[in-house]
């Protein structure tokens, strides 16, 4: 789960844009366990409200397809029977799964969806798993994707499926796909305040702007991040405590908790590419093979370290 | 409650044994078909993509085919699809797929009429969304198709009919659970503009048909169908006259349509439903409630709560019925399933339906289809809860009360 408020947005977004110029729609719903914001620019306020709607629609649709909670969704429905036999899963989510999984591979195995036994291991999450067995459960290797026939097949039991974040970044480009085919040309979308979604930019402005606090037990100064026509993720620690009460992310490769990881951001020109980079970033310690246009900020002991393009407008995504 | 019920409570139940031994004991099983049945989908808008959501989950069937007269939207579906065909002329889809065995009928309520027929005179099973049509003469002429149509399917959306929730409730209610009827109320609230985005003016026009006045039978019609379809189904009656009003309470963006009404539908023995629906406020979303004077049941989508009287019979089953507590009155949850689900110690995990309501309602149309049952709501039970929405939405627009005789919900 991601920390609540990694991005400062009341103070770092919405001052720049009052509504003055042309009309101004927020509108919000809470799904994937948070809450999503949508900000939409334009002329015409009821179009925008309009198409805002759709989007919270698309929103709960993905929410409806990868809650590990609701008993109908597609990937409830992957976890409980792929161990049996293969899952037949529909476009969408086979493609999103096809690239957790060479995320996985590039990462070598520091971005795994298939984690969730290791939580439970770790005291992150209910009921507790010894540590073996959690570590046998773990690993993309044991996920076969079948993209012709469009199936899901688990090598063993337990393995589990938990796309949190990426499915965030997801829902937020095919949310993308649906403003700018309404017409939609200023947005400023967020889940969580931890992925957010950028189109265009406010009135008069060169960019939507952002600004990333100090980690907890840092003390860094704020990093204000300009966003235009792409998506961002941030991944830190802090809102993962075990029963310890201490904050960890596990690193899935040892089957234990990263030391020294605080908070690592990525701008990519998609949502699903920023969340895995976010991701494996924070468990890595350095930047992951991403695309040239990324932009990477990473919170270390003393200063954020940036790489990647200065002001990349990626364009359409 | 009629005499007839109380007979068929008499006659279902031996004495005051658990209510639970003649209840639907399982969630339906998925139908099954050696070989997928072939379907389109016509209507690519939300409610379409809902359903092709929800039949993706069935394995008895396969999208084989989308249609709309709109070309992104079929792009939309197609994202979401594989091995589809897409088409943007219903009837080429008929002429050229005759491997399609059966249709989707997902379209704005007025066009319902001209495709269902020219699927059905295609020889596809149709499955058509609710309400059936935007007038009297339309819902006719397709409940006189769906009645010549031969060995072909035609079921009709209104899904409290395959909901198991609703089902399981309609058992005890139909057992006499409430005891005598007092009163019963109804709502849909939603916070939505109703307004769909498009990037042309023309689009516009023609996504937006619930906005038009000539066109939309109103939040009574489209929404308020599926709810006095429930109430029609578990009482087997129909209003005697209907009272209505409304207005644009908060959309004020120029739309003539009413945002917010109130209906009361009065039933021949003097019940009244009051029900009300808006689209400026979400407080308590959408449910159904029958108040009886030994207990009330309130229905509420995705769950169902029985919530008795102090002075009421207590059944053996109720000690180890799953409870949630409203303020002041505590709630039975009625789940489908519960004798095995409690036999399993699952009983709390029961609470809530595992798939929408639009997948229970499309998984009863393959099983008739498959096994040549008659559907879970016909075209003439649709006929006549549409044409009691149609009147509701008149009763809205006009302030006058309508009176509702037995040729008025006749199919022909």
């Amino acid at each position: 789960m991601p920390p609540a408020d990694v991005l400062d947005l009341d103070r770092a977004v919405l001052p720049g844009w009052d509504g003055r110029e042309g009309a101004c729609v927020r509108l919000g719903v809470a799904a994937m366990g948070t809450r999503f914001e949508l900000l939409l620019g334009g002329e015409d306020p009821i179009r925008l409200r309009g198409a805002g709607e759709a989007a919270i629609d698309e929103i709960l649709r993905w929410h409806a397809m990868l809650s590990c909670f609701d008993k109908g969704s597609e990937i409830a429905r992957v976890n409980e029977a792929a161990a049996q036999s293969p899952v037949r899963v529909g476009p969408e989510l086979m493609r999103l799964l096809l690239a957790c999984q060479r995320a996985w591979e590039d990462s070598h195995g520091a971005f795994d969806i298939s984690v969730g036994p290791l939580l439970h291991a770790w005291g992150l999450r209910e009921p507790p798993l010894s540590l073996d067995e959690a570590r046998a459960r773990t690993g993309m290797h044991q996920v076969e994707l079948d993209a012709t026939a469009g199936t899901v097949r688990f090598a063993r039991q337990g393995v589990r499926l938990d796309l949190g974040g990426v499915g965030k970044g997801a829902a937020l480009d095919s949310v993308a796909l649906l403003l700018r085919e309404a017409g939609v040309t200023r947005a400023f979308v967020h889940g969580g305040t931890s992925s957010v979604l950028a189109i265009g930019t406010p009135p008069d402005q060169p960019a939507w702007r952002v600004r990333l606090p100090s980690p907890p037990g840092l003390d860094l100064p704020p990093m204000d991040v300009d966003l235009r026509n792409v998506s961002l993720s941030v991944s830190a620690p802090s809102g993962r405590l075990s029963r310890d009460g201490r904050a960890h992310v596990i690193d899935p490769r040892r089957g234990g908790p990263v030391e020294g990881s605080h908070a690592a951001c990525v701008v990519a020109p998609s949502g699903v590419e920023a969340e895995i980079g976010s991701t494996a970033m924070l468990v890595l310690g350095y930047r992951p093979r991403l695309s040239p246009t990324c932009r990477t900020f990473m919170a270390g002991p003393a200063a954020w370290k940036v790489e990647g393009e200065d002001d990349a407008d990626l364009g359409s995504t | 409650m009629p005499t007839l019920d109380r007979r068929e409570f008499l006659a279902g139940a031996a004495g005051s044994l658990a209510a639970l031994a003649i209840l639907p004991d399982i969630l339906p099983a998925a139908p099954r078909s050696a070989d997928p049945l072939l379907l389109a989908v016509i209507g690519a808008g939300r409610q379409g993509l809902a359903a092709v959501t929800e039949l993706q989950k069935l394995d008895a069937c396969r999208i084989a085919g989308v249609c709309d007269l709109d070309q992104g939207r079929i792009d939309r579906a197609m994202r979401r699809l594989q091995g589809a065909e897409g088409f943007t002329d219903y009837r080429r889809l008929l002429d050229t797929r005759k491997d399609i065995g059966g249709v989707i009928i997902a379209t704005p309520t007025h066009e319902h009429k001209e495709i269902a027929l020219a699927a059905l005179a295609a020889g596809k099973h149709v499955y058509c969304e609710t309400p059936l049509a935007h007038t009297p003469e339309d819902c006719r002429a397709i409940a006189v198709a769906a009645r010549n149509a031969g060995s072909s399917i035609f079921a009709a959306g209104f899904e409290g009919r395959s909901n198991p929730v609703y089902k399981l409730a309609r058992s005890f209610f139909r057992s006499d659970s409430v005891r005598d009827l007092i009163t019963m109320r109804a709502q849909h609230h939603m916070k939505n503009s109703w307004r769909v985005p498009a990037n042309t003016p023309e689009r516009e026009r023609a996504f937006n048909w619930r906005l038009d006045k000539e066109l939309s039978i109103g939040l009574a019609g489209e929404l308020g169908s599926h709810q006095f379809d429930v109430i029609h189904w578990y009482r087997s009656a129909y209003p005697a006259k209907i009272r209505g009003s409304g207005g644009v309470r908060f959309h004020h963006d120029g739309r003539e349509v009413a945002d917010t009404v109130r209906v009361d539908l009065e039933f021949a023995d003097g019940v009244v439903l009051q029900y009300d629906a808006t689209l400026a406020n979400s407080f308590e979303g959408r449910y159904e409630l029958f108040c009886g004077s030994n207990a009330s049941i309130k229905l509420g989508w995705s769950h169902g709560w029985m919530f008795k009287e102090a002075d009421a019979p207590t059944q053996g089953w109720e000690v180890y019925a799953n409870r949630q507590q409203f303020h002041n009155d505590e709630g039975i949850t009625l789940i489908a399933g519960a004798t095995k689900l409690a036999e399993q110690g699952k009983l709390k995990e029961g609470v809530g339906l595992p798939h929408s309501p639009l997948y229970y309602a499309l998984a009863d149309f393959l099983t008739s289809v498959i096994e040549s049952q008659p559907p879970a709501c016909s075209a003439e039970e649709a006929l006549r809860s549409t044409i009691v929405g149609i009147l509701a939405n008149q009763a809205v627009r006009t302030g006058q009360t309508i009176s509702i005789d037995d040729s008025t919900l006749k199919a022909s």
